[in-house]
């Protein structure tokens, strides 16, 4: 008993030191005109962020619920396990046009796979017994490798852009992604009717009592363990940040730079993967506009979350800050009525105020 | 030698090196190996500061204008 007082005692102080610090941080701030100034610009994004909630909590107040929390967690589920593969691609100072194609591609796989054996007009009629979920998974993230291979190797071997690189490998995907859903007998038709446990597998949730908890977001949480581990925890990762940081650098230090791309850009595929097979499941319906604007949506998750395009910066918990920032402006201006023509245009002004922000602190470095 | 010579040797030597770093840096960006986007960038900090208030205001600006048009929910 007097132990576990003292330990209280003990963690009550440290709380109280660290409270204090913080203060003393921020006061400093506020004292400081060029400091202030500086904190307003750095994190102007941000409390744009705040007043458009607080606009909206005023309009309905419905918006901070849970459960409408664990709606937007669940949206931003598939679109954040994408920008985990991404974030890698920007560290190298690269990025990825593809990543939203790849997903319809490796959607449409996943589904076609997964349609229910009494679906009459299923893709593959000689599918009469339901596969074990693990087939269209895997296959589905082999496709995406495939894809993120071509990239690595335009990237990594032939010293192209990567954004001349994905945006080619965008269209192939898009190709591939429109031939295989026109390859149905009944023609062009969205691949629909699919097994119940696949949907349950994706769509379920936890029961936690207060709210209920979507299997996404344990999907998503997994997936960012696995990426903490990758990026904190193993050679892959602290080379990725070396090369991202400085290239020359890590090459004269004995790091192999175009193995290493090829690790990311696999690790990436698996991703894009996974996050494919989850959002046939989470839409249950997979067309040829699968996966439009993913990538712009997952590139611009990461720019928010702190993931410079001068490569060498970045955290997970930063990235899936940033994924769920945009998923709760996209719900926002959605709850907020805005013309779906306007949010573009904000969202597009969203991107390029983060990666001004992005650039303010490369010059003020340089 | 006394100490002030040596000191301004080793002064040369540490600037010789960076200066090699910084030419190894260069051959690498001209050889496709660094593709940092911003490296061109020659706009001043000041300019980025007002992008970064003119997208704010029009965010704002345009949120407001789209709420009250569309009537909100």
């Amino acid at each position: 008993m007097e132990k576990g007082n003292a330990m209280n005692k003990w963690v009550k102080g440290l709380l109280d030191v660290r409270a204090a610090q913080v203060l003393e941080r921020i006061l400093a701030v506020l004292r400081d005109k060029e400091k202030r100034r500086e904190w307003l610009i750095n994190y102007s994004l941000y409390l744009i962020l705040l007043a458009m909630i607080i606009g909206v909590v005023i309009e309905d107040s419905s918006f901070l619920s849970f459960s409408n929390f664990s709606k937007i967690m669940a949206q931003a589920s598939t679109r954040g396990i994408l920008a985990l593969g991404v974030a890698g691609m920007i560290v190298y100072t690269g990025t990825d046009l593809s990543a939203g194609r790849i997903l319809g591609c490796c959607a449409a796989i996943s589904a076609s796979l997964l349609q229910s054996v009494t679906y009459a007009s299923r893709m593959y009629p000689s599918i009469v017994e339901p596969l074990p979920l693990i087939v269209p998974l895997l296959l589905s993230i082999a496709a995406a490798m495939a894809f993120c291979s071509l990239n690595a190797f335009g990237f990594a071997v032939l010293k192209m852009h990567p954004f001349i690189i994905s945006l080619g490998t965008q269209l192939i995907a898009y190709g591939s992604l429109c031939l295989y859903i026109d390859s149905q007998k009944g023609g062009a038709q969205p691949i629909a009717s699919l097994d119940s446990r696949y949907i349950e597998f994706v769509n379920g949730h936890i029961n936690l009592g207060f709210m209920q908890l979507p299997y996404l977001v344990v999907y998503l949480a997994v997936c960012a363990a696995v990426m903490w581990v990758i990026w904190n925890k193993t050679t892959l990762g602290k080379n990725m940040f070396a090369i991202g940081g400085n290239p020359e650098a890590a090459a004269v230090s004995g790091v192999n730079v175009t193995r290493n791309i090829f690790g990311v850009y696999l690790v990436a595929g698996a991703l894009y993967g996974i996050a494919a097979f989850l959002e046939a499941g989470r839409v249950q319906s997979v067309t040829t506009n699968m996966g439009l604007n993913y990538d712009l949506d997952a590139i611009s998750g990461c720019v928010i979350g702190g993931v410079s395009f001068t490569g060498g910066v970045g955290t997970i918990p930063g990235v899936l800050i940033g994924v769920i920032i945009l998923q709760v402006i996209n719900y926002s201006l959605y709850y907020l009525g805005i013309n779906a023509y306007l949010q573009y245009i904000i969202k597009g002004l969203i991107i390029i105020m983060a990666v001004a922000i992005d650039v303010r602190k490369y010059i003020a470095k340089k | 030698m006394d100490g002030n010579e040596k000191l301004a040797e080793r002064l040369e030597e540490v600037e010789r090196r960076e200066r090699a770093v910084e030419k190894r840096e260069k051959a690498a960006t001209a050889k496709g190996l660094r593709h940092n986007l911003y490296e061109h960038i020659t706009c001043s900090v000041g300019t980025v500061d007002i992008i970064i208030a003119a997208c704010a205001a029009l965010i704002v600006g345009l949120t407001v204008f789209g709420a009250l048009s569309g009537g909100g929910r």
